[in-house]
């Protein structure tokens, strides 16, 4: 080689080394950075129904009501008070005066009402527009907005109300079909598609929008899927309104300008391991959802970083197609419900992590009790031999799972709870496997018989962890209870309804704590579902040491504006 | 076969070919005899304990579910054989007919059937079995079909090439005009010419159908676990890879390359013999 | 050399090849997509409170509901007309996710190509002049083992190595978050951005976020550069031209690199269009394991929630850059080497 090609090959690497080097004191205090393994999938209100994308839209944008830090009770926001008829189905929401968008313009009943209007007509295909199907009309009288069931707003009549004659524009009024004790949860859900969006800013009423101004502490200033959102502090008026509503401390912070922090990115990352080094390296400030086990244990031994676990409200379980053999059988399902081992599930799986889950309603939420047996493995031997199986006998069946949308650790859970089943000796499991959409496509059609499933609540009441399989979609989440076959399960289904329809019926706290343990206990009798492990794993933050103001609740809400660095 | 074999391979002078064969043969004997070797049941026993690595009881370490790794390697290796060899047994077979169709009967035929083959030879392979076993659905067969369609172009050059080529000999010419049978024609006079590049093509196949293989299982598009593979353990492995349980992605690692290294072995090691004086330059 | 016209003559006949060729690998994605089990609709909805009409009316929505070949007709004349469609995962047009994406893929393809064909080079020269020495019989070992080193775990091994135990280099990601934060992405080529930027901070970060990746989808297929390269220094060494530089009093070095290294180039850059196939394989693996954000983990997540559009888009994305880089190559080999004309 000549001496020459030596030389510059020397030269690049000491140019390059170097360049490398001088990159280490890169710090912009004002910047708060946030990882994450979650991802947006489309900012559009009436079709997006995941985490992460309603977490965005509730940087920017607000609702008529909202869970404060640490409260699962539904609290004023865009609404400062609301009262409701004695029905039930009439609400009456007195708005909040002074709010203005991220583009200047005010907010008023006008575009309460349209932006949910909108909404209902649109109705995207994955938003989460069914949630609040049991409205019927919206008015700021005299204008007013129909939406009987199977009836939209049309686009013509989201356009003649913005220019429609109002008496008050601060007073919305909801009518909804029939009494619902779920109906103020539903409306403080951070995002469901009850938002404020400016008409001035938005697209027309026809089409998904991806651009809108929200009335948010921030304002979105760039987005670029699958790597990074950017925020900046909002020149409107939600410091004003919003910093006397939030509790202490985070009140003062907010009055004196520490909080919100004047711009923040969040950064995705494409597993736990990335997300975890980004933590590690000091790449960002913040690592929230969600971290595998094992970088959680090794992240906490680790004195530059602090680990903070909040309660989580999400739960994994399995679900039976009930009229589909061997599982119409509630001895079968009773049997397996007393081989899963939990424990062993939770330690070998998620490092003991994840709490062990004996109730659809997790712990944490009113009206909660461990309702199923702990694992014994001769009640479940003998509702075997009560289903007429034996070790000459045995019973063959097929746990299904899928691969990525609950993350990498599916295979896992399905290895043990294989091992756990054929621990009795009369089980014999294949496991199989099927991508998202098909899994969704065959559990809805009802041929997968005994599958895992997981579950987010849309809104923070026992009701959104029962009637959704028992009795609202038990075709769409696959238990097909309403189409039992057996005797047994047809009164289940029977019993179900009576209890969950009666707990909506009424806001008496007592009674409706009374028909939702009863429907718990009804639930580990009747084995349709078997509540696995309740996932706190997902509920971890790691940051460094000198940020502060993160706080984790039972809504899982991740406020962006709460957080701030000393 | 093995008479061809043995009469041209001089395994001191064949080094690269006699070191392939003997990789080959050692995993295929392991496999086969997987439940005399292997220490530990490879799915059901989980009694390991949690994460330990490597120790006079599990050589290879045990993974997060106390499975002992060495056990898993050992059966993974029937998965990587199974899945590799008979996908480009059917590739060989179906490229070998189409490729004979085409060149033997030519025209807008040849054209046509060649412009296909391109096309799916041009487009990145890894690409197209991952859309064919996501729709397919995971399993055994599909995972097989999948990666097969991948490699018919190879073999399709190759037979088509070789047909072309023999055509335009004499001694096809006058078999043709005996009257004898297209069938007859190919099995008697083009399979023997062709067979020696066949091979070295399969084998390279193979090399690359067992890489392939673990790519597809390492994204989550291979055989439902527990079942025992090693690209799926790899991605297992790749949890706690932050954590330091190296052991968890270096055997299954070093398993493929050393499978399909040797089957790449075997490849140049037949390249050499069809074409001595390429040895030199290549190899 | 080349006249115009005969390179325009050539490109046009390249070109009536080409597009039978998107066209087969559009129609077998088309209806393998189909035949297969799996909605898309139902893919997107997620086992949620929907009743059947609900269904039926998005997958009016999305064509779903007419004749397949119906489905088909219409798609090609949307095809012709540059419309990709609207994907179902993202909302957005297909054309524009792939465009926001594609210029990190191709931006690690080129430098993981740029490592392939240095590493290669550098050894396969210095294997053909060292030939049958010690340092040529490791450089043949790495070349035939580097086929059998899957991509997706040598990334892990340096992850493990590089980004764990030494930390010097990141382990995920094209940018730090601090700096992504004040950055405004003009071409979306970072490097090419950060040139125009004159940003050398800027620079140095991307080539550090670069670097791993890079590096792991170039060591594979710096093999068969390095076989490629090394045969053909060896054949030239052995040709005359090279015999009379040396004779006409040029040294060695001189005689190695200049002569032999020009013609040794044209095999390579005939090799260059098939790897590029390779390489957008091994890019898909490549930016799983290190997080980019690229076209592969599009598709791969396309695959994953049933995006028809967004499958067929990249496929046919994929097939037109492949066409294209080949003519390119083409091109290019038609400059090195003064035998070819058109």
């Amino acid at each position: 080689m000549s001496l020459r090609v030596r030389l510059i090959g020397i030269a690049v690497l000491v140019l390059a080394l170097g360049l490398t080097l001088s990159l280490g004191a890169l710090t912009q205090e004002n910047v708060l950075t946030i990882g994450t393994t979650d991802k947006i999938t489309q900012l559009v209100f009436a079709n997006s129904y995941d985490y992460w994308t309603w977490h965005t839209f509730q940087q920017v944008t607000g609702t008529l009501v909202t869970l404060q830090p640490g409260s699962t009770e539904p609290s004023p926001s865009l609404a400062e008070s609301w009262s409701v008829s004695q029905d039930g189905t009439v609400w009456t929401f007195n708005l909040r005066k002074g709010v203005t968008f991220s583009d200047g313009e005010e907010f008023n009943c006008q575009a309460m009402a349209w932006s949910i209007g909108r909404n209902i007509y649109l109705n995207g295909p994955e938003g989460a527009v069914g949630l609040i199907n049991m409205i019927r009309e919206l008015s700021c009288p005299p204008a007013k907005l129909e939406a009987e069931p199977g009836v939209k707003p049309t686009p013509d009549e989201l356009a003649a109300f913005l220019d429609a004659r109002v008496d008050d524009p601060y007073k919305l009024i909801i009518k909804i079909t029939k009494p619902d004790a779920t109906f103020l949860a539903r409306l403080a859900d951070p995002i469901t598609p009850v938002m404020a969006t400016s008409p001035v800013s938005t697209t027309p009423a026809d089409q998904f929008e991806t651009t809108f101004a929200g009335t948010g502490p921030f304002r979105l200033v760039e987005l670029v899927a699958e790597e990074r959102t950017v925020y900046e502090i909002c020149p409107n008026t939600w410091k004003t309104w919003a910093c006397p509503l939030l509790p202490e401390p985070h009140r003062t912070l907010c009055v004196n300008s520490t909080i919100p922090m004047p711009k923040v990115v969040e950064v995705f990352y494409a597993d736990s391991a990335s997300l975890r080094a980004a933590v590690e390296a000091g790449e960002v400030d913040v690592g929230y959802r969600s971290f595998y086990a094992e970088d959680i244990l090794d992240l906490q031994r680790n004195p530059n970083l602090q680990v903070l676990a909040g309660p989580s409200l999400s739960v994994r379980y399995i679900v039976f197609t009930v009229n589909m053999p061997p599982f119409d059988n509630v001895h079968v399902r009773r049997a397996i419900s007393y081989a899963v081992d939990r424990d062993e599930l939770n330690f070998k799986v998620f490092a003991g992590l994840n709490a062990p889950l004996y109730s659809m309603v997790p712990p944490g939420l009113w009206s909660h009790i461990d309702a199923f047996p702990t694992r014994d493995l001769t009640k479940a031997v003998a509702e075997l031999n009560t289903a007429g199986y034996s070790a000459t006998n045995p019973l063959e069946i097929t746990l299904w799972y899928t691969p990525t949308h609950y993350g990498n650790t599916e295979a896992d859970v399905a290895a043990i709870l294989k091992a756990n089943l054929e621990a009795t000796e009369i089980i014999k499991v294949k496991v199989q496997v099927l991508e998202w959409g098909t899994y969704v496509e065959r559990m809805s059609e009802g041929s997968l018989g005994f599958f895992l499933l997981g579950w987010y609540p849309d809104f923070i009441d026992p009701d959104n962890y029962l009637a959704p399989w028992l009795t609202e979609s038990p075709e769409g989440l696959g238990t097909y209870l309403n189409q039992a076959t057996s005797g047994y399960d047809q009164s289940c289904y029977d019993q179900f309804v009576d209890l969950l329809e009666g707990a909506k019926e009424t806001t008496d706290i007592g009674a409706r704590t009374a028909k939702y343990e009863a429907a718990q206990r009804l639930l580990a009798d009747c084995a349709v579902m078997i509540p696995l492990w309740q996932n706190n794993t997902q509920a971890y933050a790691v940051a460094q040491k000198n940020v502060k103001g993160i706080i984790l609740d039972a809504s899982m809400n991740f406020r962006d504006w709460l957080i701030y660095k000393e | 076969m093995v008479r061809w074999l043995t009469k041209r391979i001089h395994l001191r002078k064949q080094r690269l070919l006699a070191i392939g064969i003997t990789v080959v043969l050692i995993f295929v004997l392991v496999t086969l005899l997987a439940p005399w070797i292997a220490p530990y049941d490879p799915v059901n026993y989980m009694g390991g304990g949690r994460l330990e690595p490597p120790s006079a009881s599990h050589l290879m370490g045990v993974d997060n579910l106390g499975r002992d790794v060495l056990s898993r390697i050992i059966y993974g290796g029937r998965i990587a054989l199974i899945v590799a060899v008979s996908s480009v047994l059917i590739s060989l077979s179906l490229g070998s007919l189409i490729g004979w169709i085409s060149g033997y009967y030519g025209g807008l035929l040849d054209r046509t059937l060649s412009l296909l083959m391109d096309s799916l030879y041009s487009f990145p392979s890894m690409i197209l079995a991952i859309i064919m076993v996501a729709m397919l659905g995971p399993n055994l067969l599909n995972m097989i079909i999948s990666i097969a369609v991948v490699y018919i172009p190879s073999f399709f050059r190759v037979v088509r090439g070789q047909v072309l080529q023999l055509k335009s000999q004499e001694f096809v010419e006058a078999a043709h005009a005996l009257g004898a049978a297209d069938l007859r024609i190919v099995l008697l006079h083009i399979a023997p010419n062709t067979i020696n590049s066949m091979m070295a093509v399969s084998s390279f196949c193979i090399a690359d159908a067992i890489l392939t293989e673990a790519a597809l299982s390492f994204l989550g598009f291979g055989l439902p676990p527990p079942t025992p593979d090693w690209g799926f353990d790899i991605n297992t492995g790749q949890k706690f890879l932050l954590s330091g349980k190296w052991w968890l992605i270096t055997f299954p690692g070093l398993m493929i390359v050393l499978l399909s290294l040797g089957f790449g072995l075997i490849g140049e090691g037949i390249s050499d013999l069809l074409n001595p004086k390429r040895k030199r330059k290549l190899a | 050399m080349i006249s115009v016209g005969g390179l325009a003559r050539y490109i046009v006949t390249r070109l009536a090849v080409t597009v039978p060729m998107i066209l087969f690998l559009l129609t077998f994605v088309f209806f393998l997509l189909r035949i297969m089990p799996g909605d898309p609709v139902l893919a997107m909805l997620g086992g949620r409170n929907i009743s059947p009409q609900l269904i039926e009316e998005y997958r009016a929505r999305l064509g779903l509901n007419k004749p397949l070949l119906a489905q088909y007709l219409e798609y090609l004349s949307k095809i012709l007309h540059g419309d990709f469609g609207t994907s179902t995962r993202t909302g957005k047009k297909i054309l524009e996710d792939i465009l926001l994406r594609f210029p990190a893929t191709l931006e690690l393809a080129i430098f993981g190509m740029l490592v392939a064909i240095l590493i290669g080079l550098w050894s396969g020269t210095y294997a053909a002049i060292h030939s049958d020495r010690p340092a040529d019989h490791a450089i043949r070992i790495f070349n035939i083992g580097s086929f059998a080193i899957p991509v997706f775990w040598i990334g892990l091994v340096l992850q493990l190595i590089f980004g764990v135990w030494l930390k010097w280099f990141p382990v995920a990601g094209r940018l730090d978050p601090k700096i992504a934060a004040s950055f405004q992405p003009i071409t979306r080529f970072y490097i090419l951005d950060s040139l125009i930027m004159k940003d050398p901070q800027l620079l140095a970060d991307i080539l550090k976020h670069l670097a791993m990746p890079s590096f792991t989808l170039g060591l594979v297929l710096s093999g068969l550069i390095g076989r490629i390269s090394r045969s053909s220094m060896l054949e030239v060494i052995d040709k005359e031209y090279v015999t009379t530089a040396r004779s006409k009093g040029l040294t060695e070095p001189k005689v190695n690199y200049k002569h032999a290294l020009r013609n040794a180039l044209i095999p390579i850059v005939t090799v260059m269009g098939l790897q590029f196939a390779i390489l957008m394989g091994g890019a898909i693996l490549t930016e799983t394991t290190f997080s980019w954000p690229g076209l592969a983990r599009y598709l791969v997540q396309s695959v994953d929630s049933r995006d028809y559009m967004a499958i067929q888009g990249a496929v046919v994305w994929i097939a037109i850059l492949i066409s294209t880089v080949s003519l390119i190559i083409d091109i290019i080999y038609s400059f090195l080497d003064p035998r070819v004309r058109y």
